[in-house]
């Protein structure tokens, strides 16, 4: 069970504290798929960390659940560091076969000659591949997806979308995202985030409205002054 | 499932304690060797030049002791006496450092959900206490190949004390790291405070030569402790006067206890 009961979570966002989560409360089943709306720079990568246990809120309780892996993250990655030794690396953290999940990795992510390299000669959308191609390999229970499915080329992008609409049958997904389209034909379930609260939608079309709708509501507020909050 | 404020929770592994056993044992396992890949390279060449700076440091050391006449205060030779007491002096460093450094170096791994900072601490600390063992080996090895002396009059005591730096070391750095929960530049001020221990240690002097008022303060210094321990074990005509490993162990205790404490602290 992932989730989040009366969390109030704030981030600085241009030297000033903003709220992320005000008493807000989720509850998400681990095999549910599940899209978090948010506009952009109102802290998705925060709700992720929470999410993912290295950030704590400011009160309240973060559920988590074990087997959650981040979809598509390369972050873990030393850029020094080959592809292939990479996957090595995070086949052992993950408590997988290294040579199963490797001979995975280079046939899914093709990079072919690539893969043997060091990551600081690959290009962002090569990284974005090997982490896709690394996250689809390991057996979750849930993935974390901070705003992106797929990358690459139009042919790698339905690769990834296929193989994830695959292992979906048996696995949750909670997909933090500011464009809710990306959304659409994977989840099955939509919040929006804000006002530091998670708003349920009836649907896609609902969620898709009142994320627009807020997005209108920042940008007339962006003339107003900005609250601040009494840390202490 | 207990729900506290701040905490994350998750359910109870349900695996044995063996097999979890196993399975921290196989994270902290390629985490270290994650550290050593990153920081020296993936070729040997790269991991031996890493051993050039705590050389450099000895070296200098070396020419100090040339110039300024002083002869080492036991019966031994130059090299022999310096790095007993440096070499556990720089494990001791090395690993504050180097688990200082775990929780940037780390920080993208902490997203995966089998990764701890425990785990990276205890791998940072590992891939030092094994960098202080190589150092020895060489500076030792070299020592009696060129100069033909070297001596290591019980290994098991010189060992002990090298553990006791490391471990020392190790405590110190995870009561910083935890503290840097809730203080974020406590890790540079605990760098900072090190800096006199250098002169403090009996690094390039022995206890047993110090004056008895002097002494009396310097023997509150758990680290001088640790470096006569692994001295007394190295030097043939040595024995220290003020060795005492059990007060190290007490520091190691105290340090671990408070830094735990304040992890808990922080997650509840």
């Amino acid at each position: 069970m992932w989730g989040f009961v009366d969390c109030t979570r704030y981030h600085h966002a241009g030297g000033r504290p903003q709220v992320v989560l005000f008493n807000a409360s989720l509850v998400v089943e681990t095999s549910e798929r599940v899209a978090l709306l948010i506009r952009p720079g109102q802290g998705k990568s925060t709700i992720m960390r929470l999410l993912s246990g290295i950030d704590l809120p400011d009160s309240g309780t973060v559920l988590r659940d074990e087997g959650g892996w981040p979809l598509g993250y390369a972050g873990g990655f030393h850029a020094g560091m080959s592809g292939e030794a990479n996957i090595h690396s995070l086949a052992l953290l993950a408590d997988v076969d290294p040579i199963e999940l490797s001979a995975f990795c280079f046939e899914f992510s093709e990079l072919e000659e690539f893969y043997h390299q060091p990551l600081s000669r690959y290009s962002s959308t090569m990284k974005a591949r090997l982490a896709l191609s690394a996250s689809l390999g390991l057996p979750a229970r849930t993935y974390l997806a901070d705003d992106k499915l797929a990358a690459g080329d139009e042919h790698f992008r339905r690769k990834c979308l296929s193989a994830l609409t695959e292992k979906l049958t048996n696995c949750g997904l909670i997909f933090i995202a500011s464009n809710p389209r990306a959304a659409k034909d994977v989840c099955d379930r939509f919040y929006v985030v804000s006002g530091g609260e998670f708003l349920p939608c009836d649907d896609y079309d609902h969620a898709a409205t009142l994320l627009a709708a807020s997005v209108e509501e920042d940008s007339a507020d962006a003339d107003v002054d900005i609250p601040t909050f009494d840390l202490a | 499932m207990m729900i506290g404020n701040g905490t994350t929770i998750g359910p109870a592994r349900s695996a044995s304690p063996g097999e979890w056993l196993r399975l921290q044992l196989q994270i902290v396992a390629a985490l270290a060797r994650r550290d050593v890949q990153s920081r020296f390279g993936e070729t040997w060449l790269a991991y031996a030049g890493s051993f050039l700076a705590p050389v450099a440091w000895i070296a200098a050391t070396w020419l100090a002791f040339y110039l300024l006449g002083r002869t080492p205060p036991v019966y031994t030779d130059m090299v022999s006496f310096i790095i007993s007491g440096l070499i556990p002096y720089a494990l001791f460093r090395y690993v504050v450092t180097a688990i200082g450094r775990t929780k940037t170096a780390a920080r993208g791994l902490m997203l995966f959900p089998t990764v701890a900072e425990e785990q990276n601490l205890t791998a940072g600390a590992l891939v030092e206490l094994a960098n202080g063992i190589i150092l020895f080996l060489l500076v030792a090895g070299a020592n009696l190949v060129i100069f033909g002396k070297g001596e290591l009059a019980d290994p098991l005591a010189f060992g002990w004390g090298m553990l006791l730096c490391w471990g020392l070391g190790g405590a110190y750095a995870y009561f910083l790291a935890m503290l840097s929960r809730f203080h974020g530049r406590a890790p540079n001020i605990g760098q900072l405070l090190l800096r006199p221990t250098f002169f403090l240690s009996a690094v390039f002097f022995t206890a047993n030569e110090l004056p008895e008022h002097i002494l009396d303060w310097l023997s509150w210094n758990p680290l001088l402790h640790a470096v006569e321990v692994a001295r007394d074990g190295m030097l043939f005509n040595y024995q220290s006067r003020v060795a005492s490993g059990g007060y190290v162990l007490l520091w190691i205790a105290a340090l671990a206890t408070g830094g735990a404490i304040l992890g808990l602290m922080r997650r509840n």
